[in-house]
C-alpha cells in the first residue's frame, strides 16, 4: 500500500534521515520506534508529503507521492506529536473546521463530527474551549481532527506525549479499534516500548537516521533469543559496582539508571553468584535481581548500547 | 474554504480580548484624550494664532479702476462727480483695502502676514501649503463690483479663499477676516455711493459673493475628527501585523500542516489571510467610526466616499497581512510581523500624520504611506471633498495594494520553487 524507499533528508549540517526503508501494507499497525531526535518526525513528515525529501521515493498505491502528493493526502491522517489545534475555538467549531477543509459539508459533516467526538470519547465535551482542556482531552481532539476524512491510512506521531496513563490507554484503545473495526492502516511512532508492542504487528527501530532493525515483534525479540537481561536493584548508586560489573567480559550491554543496572549476557551464563560478590567487594547493597525475557527495550539496548529514553 | 477560513479567523478574533482591547479600545481611549488635550488648537477662536496668508490678485486693480471711471462717465455721470467719486473709489479698492486696510492693520499684522503672489505662483503655493491660507481676486473682480455698485447690477466673480486645513486655525482664521470684509466692504461701498449717486435710482444692492474653501478642500477638522482618523488608520495597521503573526503561529502549532494535507492550494490559503484580513479591517474601522459617531459626533458628509475608502485600505491591510506572511514563512520566524508591529506601524504613523501634521517635505512621503493617503482622503471627505479630490490618495491605495499582493506572490512562488 505505502512504500518508502531509500529515504533521505540531509539539512545543512545534520543528516537527519538517511536512507530508510519501509512499507505498511493495508489494514496493519506498524510501529516506528526510536528514541527522540533518531529521525522519526522528519521521516514521518516526508512520508506525509510535509517535507521534500532530500533523496529517496514515497509510493502509494504504486503512484510517486513525492512528485504527485494529492492522492496519498486524500486518503491520509496524520495526527502530529504537537497539539495542532486552534486552542480559542471549541472542540466541535475545530472539528467543523478542520472537516470542511477536507471538504466534508452539510449533513455528512455534522455526522462526521458526532462520530469523531464519540470515537475520541468526547462527545459530552464538544461545546468546551480546547484550551480548558486537559492534556489528555487536547491530544484526542488531535487524534480526532486527523479521522474526520476517514483516512485510510493513519500516520500518528508520539500521540501520547505527556499525558497521564488513563488517557493514554484510551488512546492506546482507540488506535486498535480504529484498526480492527475500521480496518485502517497505522503508522505508529513512539519511543514506549509498551505501546509499540501493545499495537502493533511490525516495528522498525530507527536510530540517528538508520532503521537499524524490523520485522515482527517476535523477530525483533529473536535477535536476542541467545541473551537474557539480569536486572538488579541496589540501595543506592555505587560507581565502583557498576564499574565492577563492566569489567566482567560475558557481559555484553550495560546500562544504569539510578539504582537499577540492567545487562544483557549470554542465557547460558550464571552472574548472580559474580554479582553477589562484585557488591560484597564494592559495599554495595543488592536488593533485589531478576531474569527478564528479552522486551524492544532490550533490544534496543542491545542494538545500539543505550536504553531507548536516554 | 475561503469562507471557512475566514469564519475561523473571525472567532479567534473576537475570542482574543488582548487582541481586542489593543485593536478597538485603545484607539478610543486615545481619541478621546487627544481629542480633549488637543482641541483647543484645533478651535478656530483660540487667541495664539499666528500664520502667513498670500493675496494673488488676477488682473491690475488700477486699470480695472481707469475702465470703471470711463464706463462711469458713459453712463451719464457728471464729470464734477466723477472726480468726487475717485477719491472714494481709490479707497474701496477690494485689493487695496484688503493689503492696506485689514491685513496692514497694526494688530492685526502682529498675527497673520500678508505676502502677495503672483497668479504663477498659486498653484505651487496650495501645493506646498506654506499659507494659512490664500486670497484670489479674479481678473475683472474690482471692475464687476464696482460697476455693479455704481452703475449696473451684474454678475461679479467670486472671491476665493483657500484655507490649508492642516493649519487650521490661523487658516480660518484668515478666512473669518475675509468674511468680515466682504460684509463690511459691501456696506461701505454702500454708503459711499449714497452720497455720490443723486436722483432716484435709489441705493443699489449688491451681493459680494465668496467662497471659502481650504487649499485642498473645506470645511475645518475639529480635534476629535481630526484623531478619530488619524487613531483609526493608524490601529487598523496593527490588525495586518496580528494576521501575520497569527499565520505564523498556525505554522509553528503544525495547524497548517492539516490545511496542506487537505490539499488546500497555498493561494487559497493566502486568499483566506487577505480576506480575514480585509474583513477584519472594515469591522475594526466601522466600530472605531462608529464610536467616534455615537461619542464625538465624528461625520463623514459622503458615506460612500467614506466606505470607498475604508474599502481600500482595509483591502491594503489584508495585503500587507499576506505580505507579512509569506516573510515569516521565508524567514521562518515571526520577526517581520514583530518588527512591523513595534516600529513599522509607529514609523507610517509618524509619516502619515496620525498623532500630529508633518512638515511638508515629510508630507510628501506621508501622502504615500497607505495611512496617510487614507488619512488625507478621510479628512478631506469630512471637509465636503467629492470623489476628484480625493482621487489621487485612492489612487495612492490602489497601486499599493496591487504591489503588495504581487510582492507576496513573487515570495511565495520563490519559495514554492526553492521547495
Amino acid at each position: 500500500m505505502l512504500d518508502v524507499i531509500n529515504l533521505t533528508k540531509h539539512y545543512k549540517q545534520q543528516k537527519a534521515v538517511q536512507g530508510i526503508s519501509l512499507h505498511l501494507d493495508r489494514g496493519e499497525i506498524v510501529g516506528l520506534l526510536g528514541p527522540n531526535g533518531a529521525g522519526k518526525s522528519t521521516a514521518i513528515a516526508m512520508i506525509s508529503s510535509l517535507i521534500q525529501p532530500t533523496g529517496g521515493d514515497v509510493r502509494f498505491e504504486g503512484e510517486n507521492a513525492v512528485k504527485q502528493p494529492q492522492n496519498l493526502r486524500k486518503k491520509l491522517g496524520v495526527v502530529p506529536q504537537e497539539i495542532a489545534l486552534y486552542e480559542d475555538l471549541t472542540a466541535k467549531e475545530n472539528l467543523y473546521f478542520f472537516g470542511r477543509i477536507q471538504k466534508l459539508r452539510g449533513a455528512l459533516l455534522d455526522q462526521r463530527v458526532k462520530e469523531v467526538l464519540n470515537q475520541i470519547g468526547l462527545s459530552d465535551q464538544g461545546k468546551k474551549v480546547v484550551k480548558n482542556f486537559s492534556g489528555g482531552m487536547k491530544r484526542r481532539l488531535n487524534i480526532g481532527a486527523a479521522l474526520l476524512h476517514e483516512p485510510e491510512i493513519l500516520i500518528m506521531d508520539e500521540p501520547t506525549v505527556g499525558i497521564d496513563p488513563q488517557s493514554r490507554n484510551y488512546i492506546l484503545e482507540t488506535v486498535k479499534r480504529l484498526n480492527q473495526e475500521k480496518g485502517m492502516t497505522i503508522l505508529y511512532t513512539s519511543h514506549y516500548m509498551e505501546e509499540v508492542e501493545f499495537l502493533c504487528d511490525r516495528i522498525y527501530i530507527m536510530d540517528r537516521g538508520n532503521v537499524i532493525a524490523s520485522g515482527t515483534k517476535e523477530e525483533i525479540k529473536n535477535i536476542l533469543s541467545s541473551e537474557k537481561t539480569i536486572m538488579v536493584r541496589t540501595e543506592r548508586r555505587n560507581e565502583s559496582f557498576i564499574a565492577a560489573l563492566k569489567q566482567l567480559p560475558v557481559i555484553a550491554k550495560l546500562d544504569d539508571q539510578d539504582q537499577v543496572i540492567s545487562m544483557v549476557v549470554p542465557k547460558e551464563v550464571q552472574l548472580f553468584s559474580h554479582v553477589f560478590k562484585l557488591a560484597d567487594e564494592t559495599g554495595a547493597v543488592v536488593h533485589g535481581i531478576e531474569v527478564q525475557t528479552p522486551t524492544l527495550e532490550d533490544v534496543f539496548l542491545h542494538l545500539t548500547g543505550r536504553a531507548l529514553r536516554n | 474554504m475561503v469562507w471557512s477560513l475566514l469564519l475561523k479567523e473571525l472567532k479567534l478574533f473576537l475570542r482574543n480580548p488582548q487582541e481586542l482591547l489593543v485593536l478597538l479600545l485603545m484607539p478610543l481611549v486615545l481619541i478621546t484624550i487627544l481629542g480633549f488635550a488637543l482641541g483647543s488648537f484645533f478651535n478656530s477662536d483660540t487667541p495664539p494664532i499666528t500664520g502667513k496668508a498670500a493675496i494673488v490678485q488676477y488682473g491690475n486693480e488700477e486699470e480695472e479702476m481707469d475702465r470703471f471711471m470711463k464706463a462711469l462717465g458713459e453712463s451719464g455721470v457728471p464729470e464734477p462727480a466723477i472726480q468726487q467719486m475717485e477719491s472714494h473709489i481709490i479707497q474701496l479698492l477690494p485689493g487695496r483695502m484688503l493689503r492696506e486696510k485689514i491685513f496692514g492693520n497694526e494688530e492685526l499684522s502682529k498675527v497673520i502676514t500678508l505676502e502677495e503672489i503672483t497668479p504663477s505662483d498659486l498653484d505651487e503655493a496650495k501645493e506646498k501649503g506654506k499659507y494659512s491660507a490664500i486670497i484670489e481676486i479674479p481678473d475683472g473682480f474690482t471692475e464687476k463690483l464696482l460697476h455693479s455698485l455704481f452703475i449696473a447690477k451684474q454678475e461679479i466673480p467670486d472671491l476665493i479663499v483657500y484655507e490649508n486645513e492642516e493649519l487650521d486655525y490661523s487658516s480660518s482664521f484668515v478666512s473669518d477676516v475675509v468674511e468680515q470684509f466682504k460684509g463690511q466692504y459691501s456696506l461701505l461701498a454702500a454708503l459711499g455711493k449714497e452720497g455720490i449717486v443723486s436722483g432716484d435710482k435709489g441705493l443699489p444692492t449688491v451681493e459680494v459673493k465668496g467662497t471659502v474653501e481650504t487649499v485642498t478642500k473645506r470645511d475645518p477638522i475639529d480635534a476629535f475628527s481630526y484623531y478619530a482618523v488619524g487613531m483609526s488608520v493608524m490601529f487598523v495597521l496593527f490588525l495586518a501585523g496580528n494576521i501575520g503573526a497569527n499565520s505564523f503561529v498556525e505554522r509553528q502549532q503544525h495547524v497548517y500542516d492539516r490545511i496542506r494535507l487537505a490539499n488546500v492550494p497555498a493561494y487559497v490559503y493566502l486568499l483566506g489571510v487577505f480576506l480575514s484580513g480585509f474583513v477584519l479591517a472594515c469591522l475594526q474601522l466601522g466600530v472605531l467610526y462608529g464610536g467616534a459617531a455615537l461619542l464625538y459626533d465624528v461625520h463623514f458628509s459622503n458615506i460612500t466616499l467614506f466606505l470607498l475608502i475604508t474599502v481600500l485600505l482595509s483591502a491594503v491591510v489584508g495585503g500587507i497581512g499576506v505580505l507579512l506572511t509569506v516573510i515569516n514563512n521565508r524567514l521562518g520566524n515571526d520577526s517581520a510581523s514583530k518588527l512591523y508591529g513595534s516600529a513599522g506601524v509607529a514609523i507610517l504613523a509618524f509619516f502619515g500624520g496620525s498623532f500630529t501634521t508633518v512638515g511638508e517635505s515629510l508630507q510628501v512621503i506621508g501622502n504615500l504611506t497607505p495611512n496617510g493617503a487614507a488619512m488625507k482622503a478621510y479628512l478631506q471627505v469630512m471637509s465636503g471633498a467629492e470623489l476628484a479630490d480625493i482621487s489621487p490618495f485612492l489612487i495612492t491605495l490602489l497601486i499599493e495594494l496591487v504591489i503588495i499582493l504581487a510582492g507576496s506572490s513573487l515570495i511565495s512562488i520563490q519559495r514554492a520553487v526553492r521547495t
